[in-house]
């Protein structure tokens, strides 16, 4: 039987968690990550992080496996076990080929560490784990404060730019992705020299730059790199994406173009960390930056923005 | 010794929702496992310990996000509230139905996420993907559910004193 209950202490329990929640909720974005709030984020992250990158390299063939199946749609019961069977299949393939993989990727990511200039100090560091949120595209990196890993730093991968460092703790660290909502940077064209910031969206793989000038001439296919407008936390001419889109906006007040990153977020394994300070100048020589954009073309300025 | 099973379970999940499903997600998306286990306590056991259960369970979430802290905490522990609430005489609900508990608990749950981040000035919130993010992480709730009830009946659920909350004791 029901032991009886007082009202009464219901609510002051109810009014309890919503006065302690909203009191967090605004302690925490008046003060960011850097008080005492992010602390407790960072120590958590710092105690699950060894777990996380364990689970991580034994959840890789489940995680491929468990695509291939929530992505199949409805299928007919003996199509769904063959194709269970197929995704089952091309997993273990995978975990297979996952050693050839990190072996091409690091040669990659050595490659790219040799040709950032000194003043880049790069560190590499492996993805060790995801936004574990629906309404955030972050990573977490296995660097962090004991490899000299700090807030702000840049993150690169051989095909461009990934993002930035929000937190970091002793062997760890959490990189806020382009694509995130609160991602903006500033970027610019290769081709022409027209300056915007680039946005992310709840639930987009491309970026927004909704204040390109109505003079710019932007056309789809163009190369956009990182622009060193506003001390902005990127090096200067390091490539972002593609525009996949151009639109002029109403009343002319400027031209809006989509951007779609080189990046694949999700099939990040080891990234660069740079430990650069905005003010240093480029990072990558211009040889390097037009060879490793994979569209743009090589007789284009890399000269550094005036602004828009 | 029941405290101990909900803070062990508490444990759990905020772990294998920061470990584990980011890996397996559905539709790019991942379910809320701490809110399921919140609705699925307020429905055993009543709004008090469920709302306790959900603002524990957010804020150890929370600690891994990069939204305010106290945003889940909050949106759980009112959903879990709501549902203990609504619950109200109903002793014993049939198995299909904690499915639907599981999706209708993710959609409340998701909805007052995104409000209460609105009002937060939570950008990443923002546009109409943010609703088809609520619903396709609530049929992933309602999913998970059927299992999530049946582990917090086997390690919480007293069969002699079904509707008893372990807060007094």
């Amino acid at each position: 039987m029901a032991r009886p209950r007082s009202a009464n202490r219901r609510r002051f329990v109810l009014a309890l968690i919503v006065l302690t929640s909203i009191t967090l909720i605004t302690l925490d974005s008046r003060s960011g990550r850097s008080g005492p709030l992010g602390a407790a984020g960072r120590a958590a992250h710092a105690i699950v992080s060894p777990l996380g990158g364990a689970v991580s390299s034994v959840a890789r063939p489940i995680s491929d496996w468990w695509s291939g199946v929530s992505d199949s749609g409805h299928l007919k019961h003996d199509n769904r076990r063959l194709r269970d069977e197929i995704a089952v299949l091309r997993g273990r393939e995978r975990n297979a080929a996952i050693a050839k993989k990190e072996d091409e990727e690091l040669r990659s990511l050595l490659s790219l560490g040799q040709s950032v200039q000194e003043n880049a100090k790069p560190v590499a560091a492996r993805v060790i784990d995801r936004s574990p949120g629906n309404f955030e595209s972050t990573i977490t990196l296995d660097r962090g404060t004991d490899a000299g890993v700090q807030e702000g730093m840049a993150v690169l991968a051989p095909d461009g730019v990934v993002g930035h460092v929000v937190s970091s703790w002793h062997g760890g660290c959490t990189v806020r992705v382009l694509i995130d909502p609160d991602s903006a940077i500033a970027v610019r064209t290769l081709e022409h020299p027209a300056v915007g910031i680039a946005q992310g969206h709840t639930g987009s793989r491309e970026l927004t730059v909704a204040d390109f000038d109505t003079a710019a001439k932007v056309h789809k296919g163009d190369s956009v790199v990182t622009s060193d407008l506003a001390n902005s936390v990127y090096p200067p001419d390091l490539p972002v994406g593609t525009v996949t889109r151009v639109d002029q906006q109403q009343a002319g007040l400027g031209i809006s173009v989509r951007v779609k990153p080189y990046v694949d977020f999700d099939a990040l394994d080891f990234v660069l960390v740079l430990r650069w300070v905005p003010g240093e100048g480029p990072v990558v020589p211009i040889a390097t930056t037009t060879t490793t954009l994979p569209t743009t073309s090589t007789s284009s300025s890399t000269s550094t923005t005036t602004g828009p | 010794m029941r405290t101990s099973r909900v803070i062990a379970l508490l444990a759990l999940t905020v772990v294998v929702q920061v470990v584990l499903f980011p890996h397996v997600r559905l539709a790019g998306r991942v379910p809320d496992l701490g809110l399921v286990l919140a609705v699925a306590v307020a429905f055993d056991h009543g709004p008090e310990e469920g709302a306790i259960v959900g603002f524990v369970a957010g804020l150890g979430f929370d600690l891994f996000l990069s939204t305010p802290l106290g945003l889940t905490a909050l949106a759980y522990a009112l959903t879990a509230y709501a549902v203990g609430v609504l619950q109200g005489g109903m002793l014993r609900a049939p198995r299909w139905f904690t499915p639907v508990i599981g999706f209708l608990g993710g959609i409340a749950g998701g909805l007052l996420f995104v409000g209460i981040g609105l009002l937060a000035g939570v950008d990443g919130v923002h546009g109409n993907r943010a609703f088809a993010t609520v619903l396709l992480a609530a049929v992933y709730d309602g999913l998970l559910a059927p299992f999530v009830f049946l582990l917090v009946g086997a390690l919480l659920h007293d069969p002699r004193e079904r509707l008893t909350g372990w807060v007094r004791r």
